[in-house]
């Protein structure tokens, strides 16, 4: 009886080295799976895979976008205090305007603004003149003066004329005026401007401002004639729409002016209660030209913050595509042979990531990275291992074979006649040369819209940068691929042209779907080919740009 | 080539590098197969099913540990993975094991008879040994493998042991008395 073991020891030895083949039909069944898997994993995996990638993309865009619009609204306040700086020299605009037609009051009929403009500057000018003369004669003048300019103060709610009168006031003695007229200033100031029913409250503080102006007229006594001047001229241009009478007696005060004081201050008192209640109907025809300016001027001041916030001239894009890869002649890019074979190009996908920047309503320009994958079969190939092992012989000119290769030949089944064929025919007549290409693709493209509503359409034309990646020549075979070199003729950057039509739909302002059918024509992907080679690549373009 | 280079291909399905790495490996990982299967067709479809998760892995294979310790793993696991599936692991409450004595005499027993009598163990019994006996594993890890307790693993261990140790001997026996 031999020794005894222990059971485990018995196993261990006996199994250890043991091995055995498995059936042949086991590694077959293998292959199938795997190709099965292969051309599943071929339609279905990238796929959903590059939707992930693309919708990862949107995401981080969104969340920039969401981040520089977030800042926008940070900086916002600033634009709005801008505009309204605007708004404000839009005013003082329209300020001057106002001065000029409410220094003359009279010449309300501003229908011919530019006239009156040019005449009613030239008054100011003069009116100034006088002002700064009859301050230095005398006080009370100013006074007389400041009644026309407060009135005119009243009907403008504007500061540059306002101003004037304050600055009139500071430099004489004229504090009280200075003040009232400064609170009229504030109390419109404070008025927002674009409010019609504060119009009217402006007119009701223009009320108490007439009192004022009755009584600084009333007091004016010495050397009125001087200060009548102004109100005369004014009276004259009032006059010319509005009463006949009381021209008549500014101009009759103004020929007497020397003669009779107390005539003058009934003149004037007369006048002046007509002058008060008719230029009250001028002050409201102006307030009410006012408003309406006032409105112009908000308007235009709106339209101008629309177009500056309109303006998000960037955009992203996130697109994925299938690609289809072929060329327009009947060259072959790997060898002579083949020119004649028949050669199919395969749908592969693009995607990638483009930034516009629009220069106009009109024309966008853009940029970005695409990932492109291309492949393009050269078909009815014959290739066989060679059994004479003769090195010096390689059969494509344009393929560097990978030393695992081992002695391929290859011929084209295209150039051999039938009965070459029949004595020739292996397993491997009609294999195909896969040649795969991926590029990174740098675009920059000019985008014309010709459409721009909620679906809009564009003209896309421009050029794209292709820096080769990678580059894998398979030989295919009944949906098995040898990997068996790569091509040594594509150019590491080479260039396209493209051009493509672009249609998209608004979501939203910010948001499109965009669809472009998109044509490149390739310049100089290889560099020796045979026959005529024209390789091209017609993608259609889908996803989505945001706007910030 | 190197394994390495082999390696790199295979990720890149490369056909024919798979078919040397299957050729290199199918027949130690068909052994595995074998022992923890019920048959020899099962032990094929294991090994299909193991062959196409190792080319579907294989670019996950980081070159850090053996690579034929990474195909065994996978096999290992494939086998287990039609058991788990089925769940034969009954969590049962197995007394304590006395101690037999588990010695035998391997004398004219063939492997071939030690793989049928693996593969005639029940499932359980039959991964146990394999993992622990064959496989160097722990009970501990056969524990986690198995989603089972160690004293399981214990248990159906030396059940399992028992159970080859009767086997051999009534070979033995059943050689002896023909040869008598």
């Amino acid at each position: 009886m031999s020794d005894k073991k222990h059971i485990d020891r018995v196993f261990q030895e006996k199994l250890k080295d043991f091995e055995i083949s498995p059936n042949s039909k086991v590694w077959e069944n293998i292959q199938n799976t795997l190709d099965n898997q292969e051309k599943h994993h071929k339609k279905v995996f990238p796929v959903w895979l590059k939707y992930v990638g693309v919708a990862a993309i949107l995401l981080l865009f969104l969340t920039i976008g969401n981040l520089l619009f977030n800042s926008e609204d940070i900086v916002t306040p600033i634009k709005v205090v801008d505009t309204e700086k605007g708004n404000d020299s839009q005013q003082s605009v329209i300020a001057s305007d106002n001065k000029s037609t409410t220094s003359n009051k009279e010449s309300i009929n501003l229908k011919d603004l530019n006239k009156s403009n040019t005449i009613n500057s030239t008054e100011n000018l003069e009116d100034n003149s006088a002002i700064v003369k009859n301050n230095n004669v005398n006080h009370k003048n100013d006074s007389d003066k400041l009644t026309p300019e407060t009135l005119s103060n009243k009907n403008s709610t504007y500061s540059t004329s306002k101003n004037n009168v304050v600055v009139i006031s500071d430099s004489k003695k004229g504090k009280s005026e200075g003040t009232i007229s400064n609170k009229s200033y504030k109390k419109t100031d404070a008025i927002p401007i674009n409010n019609l029913n504060q119009n009217k409250e402006r007119k009701d503080n223009s009320q108490p401002q007439h009192d004022n102006t009755k009584d600084n007229i009333h007091n004016s006594s010495t050397n009125y004639g001087l200060a009548s001047k102004q109100p005369n001229t004014s009276n004259q241009n009032i006059s010319n729409q509005v009463n006949g009478n009381a021209e008549e007696k500014n101009t009759h005060p103004e020929l007497d002016a020397n003669a009779t004081l107390s005539k003058m201050k009934e003149n004037t008192g007369l006048a002046d209660n007509e002058d008060t209640t008719e230029i009250k109907n001028t002050i409201e025809e102006e307030a009410k030209k006012d408003s309406t300016s006032i409105e112009e001027a908000i308007a235009k001041a709106e339209d101008l913050i629309e177009k500056e916030e309109k303006v998000n001239r960037w955009q992203v894009y996130a697109n994925i595509a299938p690609v289809y890869y072929n060329t327009l002649g009947n060259g072959s890019h790997i060898h002579d042979q083949f020119v004649n074979n028949p050669k199919s190009g395969e749908v592969n996908t693009s995607y990638g990531v483009n930034v516009g920047y629009a220069i106009n309503n009109k024309l966008t320009i853009r940029t970005g990275i695409n990932s492109l994958d291309l492949s393009y079969d050269t078909d009815n190939v014959i290739l066989y291992e060679s059994v004479s092992n003769s090195p010096d012989t390689n059969p494509l000119r344009n393929i560097t074979f990978a030393p695992s290769a081992g002695n391929i030949s290859v011929l084209s089944a295209s150039n051999l006649g039938v009965q070459q064929i029949d004595g020739i025919l292996g397993d491997n007549y009609n294999a195909a040369i896969s040649q795969r290409i991926s590029y990174y693709e740098v675009p920059l493209e000019l985008q014309y819209s010709i459409v721009n509503k909620d679906f809009g359409v564009n003209i896309i034309g421009g050029f794209s940068t292709f820096f080769l990646d990678g580059n894998e020549v398979y030989s295919e075979f009944d949906d098995r691929k040898t990997y068996i070199g790569e091509a040594n003729n594509i150019t590491n950057v080479s260039f396209s042209t493209n051009i493509g039509l672009g249609l998209n739909y608004k979501f939203t302002e910010k948001l499109k779907f965009n669809l472009e059918p998109t044509f490149k024509y390739q310049l100089n992907a290889f560099k020796e080919t045979s026959g005529d080679f024209k390789p091209y690549i017609i993608g259609i373009y889908t996803g989505f740009s945001f706007k910030f | 080539m190197s394994l390495e280079q082999l390696i790199r291909k295979c990720s890149n399905n490369d056909t024919k590098a798979q078919s040397e790495l299957y050729t290199l490996f199918s027949s130690k990982l068909f052994s595995i197969c074998l022992k923890y299967s019920r048959n020899y067709a099962e032990a094929e479809d294991n090994l299909q099913d193991a062959f196409v998760t190792i080319f579907n892995k294989i670019s996950q294979f980081n070159n850090k540990g053996s690579f034929e310790g990474w195909l065994k793993r996978i096999t290992i696991n494939t086998a287990l993975q039609c058991y788990r599936n089925k769940g034969v692991f009954d969590i049962i409450k197995e007394d304590s094991i006395e101690d037999v004595i588990l010695d035998v005499d391997d004398d004219d027993v063939t492997i071939d008879f030690l793989l049928k009598i693996i593969q005639e163990l029940p499932d359980r019994y039959r991964l146990v040994f394999n993992l622990y006996v064959l496989d160097g594993y722990s009970h501990k890890e056969i524990a986690n493998m198995l989603n089972i307790t160690t004293g399981t693993s214990k248990s159906n261990l030396a059940r399992a042991r028992q159970i080859l140790k009767d086997k051999i001997e009534n070979y033995k026996l059943s050689i002896s008395s023909k040869s008598l």
